[in-house]
């Protein structure tokens, strides 16, 4: 039987364009769009019980200005509606959550329903079919799958574009490289210091990247900021095209913002997200082009809407249109953060994560501190941590124990394993005023 | 009891000689003196001839110090000898946390420094068998 829907189904995937109505749209289309999107987001949030709380449903939305009127929500907002406080839809129209990894802390969840896990989808798939990615690639995701957003993400995008998609997830480089070079993998999705360290580990085994896999053509690279040196080292290196992306757990994932093939920006798909650029400080707008906090509210996400969700990510819009013609604006690079966050082989850490983990340890000091640098291409990262001279019985076995334990402590909230060194009291240096906790030596 | 000193430290150029300085200043005399290191931490063991006073000086110049119980016994020939006493130190089950032996340039006479939880009942064990076990004035007057 023929489904005769399939005739009103608009088909998606012509040209250069996944979407072509809405990645061409214009202005005055777009800003209609956004306006009836934002009042339908208001009026959904306001189900929620914090944004009750908060009075949300008391703000008229006439036109985009008034968003500047509305409240913003951080993400302690979001630790402080722990569990549901956010969610706006029927429990049973849930289908899927994402969250962040602390375990000492609470931890910041988003919610999906079907809808918003195939509007983000979408988006993912837009994006990817930007770069160049078509149903006839093969492509490795090489990014962490689970509670983390990034594998899902693209995965899902991966097959809706139709590609033979690979989910090996992270580490274990023998294999990728095994998979890549015998599946003729032509795209992967990567954070940028693994794109790195593929390649170095190919020369180590006497290997030219670019003659071991002729069919590799692209990477996605994101999860971890990077400059435009870095992108060039993995073109060059490979032989291929590489494109940065941006997103956050709690606007979806990946396929935020993206670059399309003129590599000058990432566009930050509007259709789906109000973006403002603010004076993080102030909160007030900053001038087009000028670099400020990115503050994004969701527009297509039913279950889970945030308003004016702070971001803490620096960047600025890039003023103009884009030589691709698609009408989405581009924001830059993200240069860095307005809070302490840090990203650290592609996993976001708070130094407070570390902190709460090290008090109330036995043995543990009054004082520690972060050192993060460049090993090769790969994220290092160094506890120091001063001793107790009160647990000290100079039994240098207690002291290992102590150093393991810390170590596997902090691996178990941070899910990565750093090098911790213990030291002596008072060794570690109290400036006046804020300590400073992080000390980061990484090339990026 | 006698003791000796442990002392907490990093691994940093500088540091060993910093300690040694601010004992013999004092013109304490260091008897013996061993070094663990774990990497980029270690510990300092030195028998001392003021090792309450050591400990403060280390304090005060906050260093992380402790004072451990230590026994020193006295034997004609490491090897023969030696055996016999950790013979009999198994046949009572007893362990020692840590060691170290050393032969005095004059004498001849070899001196072992062995770190235990339970001194008092190696002690009488080994002088039983006719081990000499030094006093601790013996000890400090090294």
């Amino acid at each position: 039987m023929v489904d005769i829907l399939q005739f009103f189904i608009p088909q998606k995937g012509a040209g250069v364009y996944w979407d072509k109505d809405t990645e061409l749209m214009g202005k005055d289309e777009l800003e209609a769009l956004q306006l009836k999107r934002l009042k339908d987001t208001v009026k959904r949030a306001s189900m929620a019980p914090f944004y009750r709380d908060l009075g949300l449903a008391d703000y008229t939305i006439k036109d985009l200005s008034d968003i500047h009127r509305l409240p913003v929500t951080t993400k302690q907002d979001l630790r402080d509606a722990y569990p549901y406080g956010l969610v706006c839809s029927s429990r049973d129209d849930l289908v899927r959550l994402h969250s962040s990894s602390g375990t000492t802390g609470t931890p910041t969840v988003v919610y999906h329903s079907n809808h918003d896990i195939d509007a983000w989808t979408e988006l993912v798939t837009r994006s990817m079919y930007m770069t160049g990615i078509r149903k006839t690639d093969i492509f490795q995701n090489m990014i962490g799958y689970g509670l983390f957003t990034g594998g899902f993400g693209l995965h899902y995008g991966a097959e809706r574009l139709g590609c033979l998609t690979i989910p090996t997830g992270p580490g274990n480089t023998r294999r990728q490289l095994k998979f890549m070079k015998e599946f003729n993998v032509s795209a992967i999705h990567v954070i940028p210091s693994y794109a790195l360290h593929l390649a170095d580990t190919l020369e180590t085994m006497g290997l030219d990247p670019e003659k071991e896999f002729p069919h590799f053509r692209l990477a996605i690279v994101g999860a971890e900021p990077h400059s435009e040196e870095t992108r060039k080292k993995i073109e060059l290196a490979f032989g291929i095209d590489a494109f940065n992306s941006y997103g956050l757990s709690e606007m979806n994932g990946p396929g935020v913002a993206f670059e399309c093939p003129e590599k000058n920006g990432m566009h930050l798909w509007e259709d789906s997200y109000l973006m403002e650029i603010v004076d993080p400080d102030t909160l007030e707008p900053v001038k087009e082009g000028e670099e400020g906090e990115l503050v994004l509210t969701t527009l297509n996400r039913h279950s889970m809407p945030l308003i004016r969700y702070r971001t803490k990510d620096l960047t600025s819009i890039i003023p103009g249109t884009c030589p691709c013609g698609r009408t989405h604006r581009r924001i830059r690079r993200i240069t860095g953060r307005s809070d302490d966050m840090l990203i650290i082989k592609g996993v976001n850490i708070f130094p407070v994560q570390v902190e709460q983990t090290l008090i109330g340890m036995q043995g543990v000091g009054r004082n520690y501190q972060i050192i993060l640098e460049s090993r090769g291409n790969n994220d290092h990262m160094l506890v120091r941590v001063e001793l107790d001279p009160a647990m000290f019985s100079g039994d240098i076995g207690a002291l290992e124990g102590l150093r393991a334990k810390i170590r596997s402590k902090l691996r178990d909230e941070l899910l990565i394993t750093p090098e911790v060194d213990l030291c002596e009291p008072g060794s570690i240096p109290i400036p006046a005023g804020k300590a400073i906790r992080v000390i980061d030596k990484r090339n990026i | 009891m006698a003791h000796q000193i442990s002392l907490f430290m990093e691994n940093r150029p500088g540091k060993l000689n910093t300690i040694i300085k601010a004992i013999t200043d004092k013109h304490i005399a260091i008897k013996a003196f061993t070094i663990a290191s774990a990497d980029k931490f270690g510990i300092i063991k030195m028998l001392v001839n003021e090792p309450y006073k050591v400990r403060e000086l280390l304090r005060d110049s906050d260093l992380t110090v402790a004072l451990a119980e230590v026994m020193v016994i006295e034997i004609d020939n490491i090897s023969t000898n030696m055996v016999s006493i950790t013979e009999l130190l198994l046949s009572k089950g007893i362990n020692i946390d840590s060691a170290f032996g050393f032969t005095l340039s004059k004498g001849g006479k070899t001196l072992f420094v062995i770190e235990t939880q339970e001194t008092a009942q190696i002690k009488s064990l080994l002088e039983d068998k006719g081990v000499k076990v030094l006093s601790d004035a013996q000890i400090y007057a090294l």
